[in-house]
Parts: C-alpha cells; structure tokens; sequence
C-alpha cells in the first residue's frame, strides 16, 4: 500500500531523514515508534504530502504522492500530534466540512457523518461546538475529520494522548475495525503499550534512519519462543537440565529464574516440564514469556 | 457550494452579525443626516467603506490563513480536495463576506448627497479588493519565509497590504494627475488618464489575484511553474517601458532594466530563502534535472536574468549616436541619457554589480534559517551602504568616490565598476564561507541521482 524509496529531508542546518526506505503492507496497523527526534513526524508529514523532501519517492496505492499530491490526499487521512479544530462551529458542521472539502458526494455526506460520529461516541454532541469539548472528544472529532472520507490509509501521530483510559480502549478497538474493514494505519507513538493492543507490525525509526520494520508476531518466531521457568527457591540443577536439553538456547538464570529460547513444539514443550518435575524442582511457573514490543524496540535501538 | 466559502459564512455570517451591521450603519447614518446634513452623510459613508473595505477587510484577509496556522487548521485544509483556485477565493471573499455585507449597507448613504457617482463606487471596491488579495498574497508569502511569531506576521502582513493599497492608488493618482499625463501615452498611444487608471487597477488587481492562485498552488503542494513568474516580470518591464513620454526606444529599455531590478530586490527580500533550498535548487541542477530546477529556481534568479538582459539591450541602444540625440524628450530620465555624460554603460553594469552584492547580503544572513532577524540585519547593512556611506564621503568632501558605494551616472568608469565589482567578490567568498560552515553542521552530500 505505501512504498517509500530512499527519501532524503532536510531542515535548514539538519537532515531529518537519511534515505528512508521501506513498504507497508494493506490492512496492517503498523506503530511507529522512535526517541524523540528520531524523524517520526517529519516521515509521516512526508507520506501525507506535506512536506517535499529533498529526494526520494513516496507512493500511496500506487499514487506518487510528489506528482499528484492531491490525488494521494484523497487516499489518506492524517491527525497530527497537536491538532486545531474550528471552535466556533458545532461538531455536525466541522465533519460536514471536511467532507464537502474530501469531495463526499452531497448525498451521502448525513449517513457519513451519522456514521463516524456513532463510531467515535460523538452522536450526543453533534451539535454542540467544538470549542466546548473536552480534551478527550476533540480528540475523536479530529479523528473523525481525518476518516469521515474513507481514506485508504490512515496515520496518526500520538493519537491516545490526552485520552482517558475507556477512550483509549475504544480507540484501539476503533483501529482494529478500521482495519478490518480494509484500512492500512500508521500510528506514532510513544505509549508502546497501547501500541501492542492493536498493532501488527513495528517500524523503529532512529535518527531518520529505519532500524527495523517487520511484523510483530515474526519478531517472536524469529527469536523463538521464549520461555521463563520459576522455583519456589533457588536451585544450581536448574540451569545444569536447562543447558543440556536439546533445543533451549539464550539461557539467562537469575537465582529461582530462568528464561531460555525453546525451539521445540508444544509436546516437546511438555515433555521438559516433565524432565524438570521429574528431577525435584520445586516448579512454581513455567510458561511462554512473549517477546513485547518495548523488549524489541529497546533491543533493537541499542543493538548497534 | 465552495466548501471554503461556505465554512467562512458560517464562521461570519451569525445572525447577530447580520443584524447588528445594518442597525449600527443606519444609526451612524441618521445621526449624522440630522446634526451634518446630506453632504455629510456621503462623506461618512466614504469613511467608512475606507474603514471596512481597506483598514478591516486587508486585516481579515492577513488572519484567514496565518490565523488557520496558529489553529492548526491549516494542514487539515492542505490535505482537503479543495482546488487552488477554489481555495484562494473561498478564502479571499469568505474571509470578507461581512466586510462586503457591510459596505453593501453603505451604499444608500455613499449615494446620499448625489455626488458621487458609479465609477467612484467602483474604485473604492476595486481599491479594497486589491487590498485584501494583496493581504492574503502576502499572508502565504510570509508563510513561507516565517519572520518572526504569527503576531508579528499578521501585524506586518497588514502594514505592508495597506502600504501596497495607498502606494498603489497614489502611484496611479499621480501619473493621471501630472498635467503633461492628463491624457496617458503609453508607447506613444495616447490613453484618457481616467480610463489607463482602470485599466491598470484591474490589471494590477488581476496580478495580485493570480500571484494569490500561484501561492496557493504551492501551499497546496501543487508542482511549481516558472511561467507565471517569468509572464509578471517581463508584464512589468513592458508596463514601465510603456511610461516614459519619449520617442526614442532606449529610454523605455533603460525604465524597464529598472522596474525589472526593483522586482529582483523585492523578490529577493520576500522569498523563502534558505540553506535547504539552495541546496534543493542545486542538486537539481547537478542532476540536470531541468524542469524542476527552473521551476525551484528563487523568483530573484528569473528577474534578476530579463534584467540583465534588459541592461544589455539598453547599453546596445546606447551605443549608437542617434539615441543618445534624441533622448532628452524623456522628462525626468535625461540625468541618466545627457550627451555631456555618456556613462550609461558603466551605470546599468554597476547597478548590476551592486543587485548581486545586496543579494548576497540577504542572503548571507539568512542562509541559515533566521529569517526575521536576518532579513532586518540584511536591512540594517544596506541602509549603512547605501544611505551613511555616501554621507561620510560626501561630509569629507569625497564626492568623487560616491560611486564606491551607490551606482552613478557620473564618474571615471573604472571607480564607478570595479568597486562594485569588488564588493560583489567580497560578499560571494563570504557566502561560499557561510555555505561551508553550514554543510558542516551535520548534512551530509546529497547522493547523486
């Protein structure tokens, strides 16, 4: 859905990208996640065509966004990590607008808005004014704004800020239907938490520099699973059946802890519990410890 | 409907608004019929469309766009479907629509005393539409170079509209009302002074409106053309040219080199500048990727070559003996064209030699992204060479070598070129320096191809 080649963007006295490349793949929520002034804003400012970077393509469904940068606005909605609406109009009218201004046909344009605004909790405020609303529902107005138009791609730039949690939970279940219905997103992010709820894929971005874009499920299965056996009290035996059972492989022990990459198959799996009990461990846990999205982006960040 | 302009009428146009104008009008109107009489109604109604169209409407039209950028609202619009053209004029007369309301309502009381007419009706609004597409124009041109806080920006957009208005509209009064221009010859054709002043506040109008789309389109992100830039420039070289009442072709090259080194400083001073983008411009041209190179090319580049161009032309025509015969029917130009001092040459190749260094000069203090205070720096340093020097010289009896710092007419060739010559020089390493310094800030080469 998005292909970006070696994009080159710089500001005045600094290079905020260094010829960035990578795909994204449709229907995938993919969480950008970075240090601060690793480059994510301007990226995203550059897929949403607006920014020109100094070399580099960028196409969204196969629309070069640097020659029809219009055409790619169509596909795409974007919400920016600080956000304006028209205070001054109700919120009936803000989506109105935007989706006169996305060129939704006049007809369709009362179910459109019905629509977002049932999605987005905001069928009770329709008209009331933007500018009277919480932090929280300007938020979902603005999100609104940015999907009232169908875009086939959505970004959004630390979307859960400012959110309670029960709105943060709904916005996760939001994407999550927006994804099933056919939508690719990006989101940035700092909230790596959140971010794992819902996303598919990881991108790390550092220093304008791509360290690492690949879906989330095979950053476990690459380093396999990864499995964390505890005891009720230390015991040296742990670590000497652990070390000579075939397919565990990283073993850290940390006193009645041990965590190990196990390459072997649910009954294999099993089979070691067995061996462990067997020997007189006194086993207080023993189960899959999932690789997070925080453990990768750390690892990743400082691998070099 | 425009949804621009439809988004301003429901952001202007509240009934209270609606209400409120005319009853407030009127009541200024009455008072003023009964305590003045019917004269002075007319005359308050002037004032007031003056208030509402020029003063308030040029203000509304600064804010539409930079008032979005302090709202973030403006991206959301870049991102819409709304067209440049759909965009500039749903901004331009939806930013105003109450100011137009307004003046709709002075109407009966500007008519009032029967003694103003239709035309006068119509120059007025003219006047204000003018002012409000020169405001917006100006209000994308300073998004663009960004000088300062949006304060700032707004406050400066609204001075340098409302300058523009009054210069504009006092520059026309004056060529219509100079005795020898009561009857306009533009290139000889004589024109009616009243009708050449329509004719070139529409025109001009016409720029201000297309100069808008032009900036729009960037905005919009839109592919820049080079063709609009190069039609205006080269549209008022041929205005100009047109001006002086002569019969002889070089005096109208020489007004028109002139007009076209006026656009080049304006340019030079109201266009983004900037170490990204000269750098952007270059690697276009390294690439020999022509198109966008011409089309990212700064506005200064464009101008400053047609007046080169227009330099050479006029120190061609110069050359020849029958011009320098029959030019002192220009009135006001034969300083320049006087037989007893033949240094037209040196004069158009300095003012040339000086373009280059004051460029320079803005451009040495704003190559790194300092715009507010480089361009007043930039300023502060010409006004020092251009205005102090001369004094000094001339306080210490060194008139001769006034032509080291202000391009003259008079004067030994060679102290009137090589001087300016050398600044240029000067200022060129300088630049080379700062673009060094600044390459080593942390950007690295730009990849070929």
């Amino acid at each position: 859905m998005i292909t970006v080649d070696g994009l080159l963007f710089d500001y005045p006295t600094v290079r905020a990208l260094h010829g960035v490349s990578f795909t994204v793949e449709t229907e995938t929520i993919t969480a950008l996640v970075g240090p601060n002034g690793a480059g994510k804003t301007t990226l995203l400012r550059c897929l949403a065509a607006l920014e020109t970077p100094l070399s580099g393509k960028i196409t969204v469904d196969d629309v070069d966004v640097a020659e029809r940068p219009r055409a790619a606005h169509r596909r795409i909605g974007f919400l920016q990590d600080f956000f304006g609406l028209y205070d001054d109009l109700s919120v009936r009218r803000c989506l109105r607008h935007h989706a006169a201004a996305h060129d939704v046909p006049r007809a369709e344009r009362p179910q459109r808005i019905a629509i977002t605004a049932e999605r987005l909790g905001l069928t009770e405020r329709l008209d009331q004014k933007t500018g009277q609303l919480s932090r929280g529902f300007r938020q979902r107005v603005a999100i609104g704004q940015a999907i009232i138009h169908g875009p086939k791609v959505l970004m959004l730039d630390e979307p859960a800020a400012g959110l309670d949690p029960e709105a943060r939970q709904e916005l996760s279940n939001l994407l999550l239907t927006l994804r099933a219905e056919g939508m690719t997103i990006i989101v940035s992010s700092h909230i790596l938490v959140e971010l794992e709820d819902y996303s598919s894929h990881m991108m790390i971005l550092d220093r304008g520099r791509v360290k690492e874009n690949r879906a989330i499920a095979a950053t476990t299965i690459a380093s396999g699973r990864r499995l964390k056996a505890v005891l009720s009290a230390p015991d040296a035996r742990l670590g000497e059946l652990l070390a000579a059972t075939e397919g565990v492989s990283r073993l850290a022990i940390e006193e009645q802890m041990a965590r190990f990459d196990f390459s072997g198959d649910a009954a294999r799996q099993a089979l070691l519990l067995k061996i462990l009990i067997e020997a007189g461990l006194a086993i207080s846990h023993f189960g899959e410890e999932r690789q997070t999205m925080q453990d990768v982006y750390l690892e990743r960040l400082h691998a070099e | 409907m425009n949804p621009e302009f439809q988004r301003n009428l429901m952001l202007e146009l509240s009934i209270h608004r609606l209400i409120a104008m005319p009853v407030i009008l009127l009541l200024v109107f009455v008072a003023t019929g009964a305590l003045a009489g019917e004269d002075a109604v007319t005359h308050v109604a002037t004032g007031v469309l003056w208030l509402l169209l020029v003063l308030w409407g040029s203000r509304l039209a600064a804010e539409t766009v930079l008032g979005e950028v302090v709202g973030r609202t403006w991206d959301a619009q870049r991102m819409s479907s709304i067209g440049p053209w759909a965009m500039s004029w749903g901004k331009l007369f939806g930013s105003t629509v109450f100011i137009w309301y307004g003046a709709l309502w002075c109407v009966p009381g500007y008519f009032w005393s029967g003694q103003k007419s239709v035309a006068d009706l119509a120059e007025i609004a003219l006047l204000g539409l003018f002012t409000h597409a020169i405001a917006l124009f100006l209000s994308l041109m300073v998004l663009r170079v960004r000088p300062g806080g949006m304060r700032f920006q707004v406050t400066l957009v609204h001075v340098l509209a409302l300058s523009a208005a009054l210069l504009y509209q006092a520059g026309l009064q004056q060529i219509v009302t100079l005795p020898s221009w009561a009857v306009v010859r533009w290139y000889g054709v004589a024109i009616d002074g009243a009708v050449f002043r329509l004719a070139s506040e529409v025109i001009f109008l016409a720029w201000a409106i297309i100069g808008l789309y032009r900036l729009m389109r960037l905005e919009l992100q839109f592919r820049p053309g080079i063709y609009t830039r190069l039609v205006f420039v080269l549209f008022v070289a041929a205005y100009a040219g047109g001006l002086p009442d002569t019969v002889h072709s070089v005096a109208r090259w020489f007004v028109a080199f002139g007009a076209t080194v006026l656009v080049t400083y304006v340019a030079a001073f109201v266009e983004p500048k900037g170490f990204g983008r000269l750098r952007r411009w270059g690697y276009y041209l390294k690439t020999r990727d022509l198109a966008r190179a011409l089309t990212t090319a700064p506005t200064w580049v464009v101008s400053g070559s047609i007046a080169v161009l227009l330099g050479v032309v006029t120190i061609a025509l110069w050359s020849t003996m029958d011009a320098r015969d029959a030019i002192d029917a220009a009135p006001g130009l034969s300083v320049f064209f006087d037989i007893r001092y033949p240094k037209l040459a040196p004069f158009i190749i300095a003012i040339s030699l000086f373009l280059t260094r004051d460029i320079g000069i803005i451009y040495f203090f704003t190559l790194d992204g300092r715009a507010k205070r480089g361009h007043l720096t930039s300023l502060v340093y010409l006004g020092v060479l251009y205005i102090l020097t001369p004094l000094i010289l001339s306080a210490f009896n060194l008139d001769r070598l006034v032509p080291i710092a202000v391009p003259s007419p008079y004067g030994d060739p060679a102290l009137v070129i090589l001087p300016a010559l050398i600044q240029a020089g000067l200022v060129a390493l300088l630049i080379a320096w700062r673009w060094r310094r600044l390459e080593r800030t942390g950007l690295g080469s730009v990849p070929a191809g």
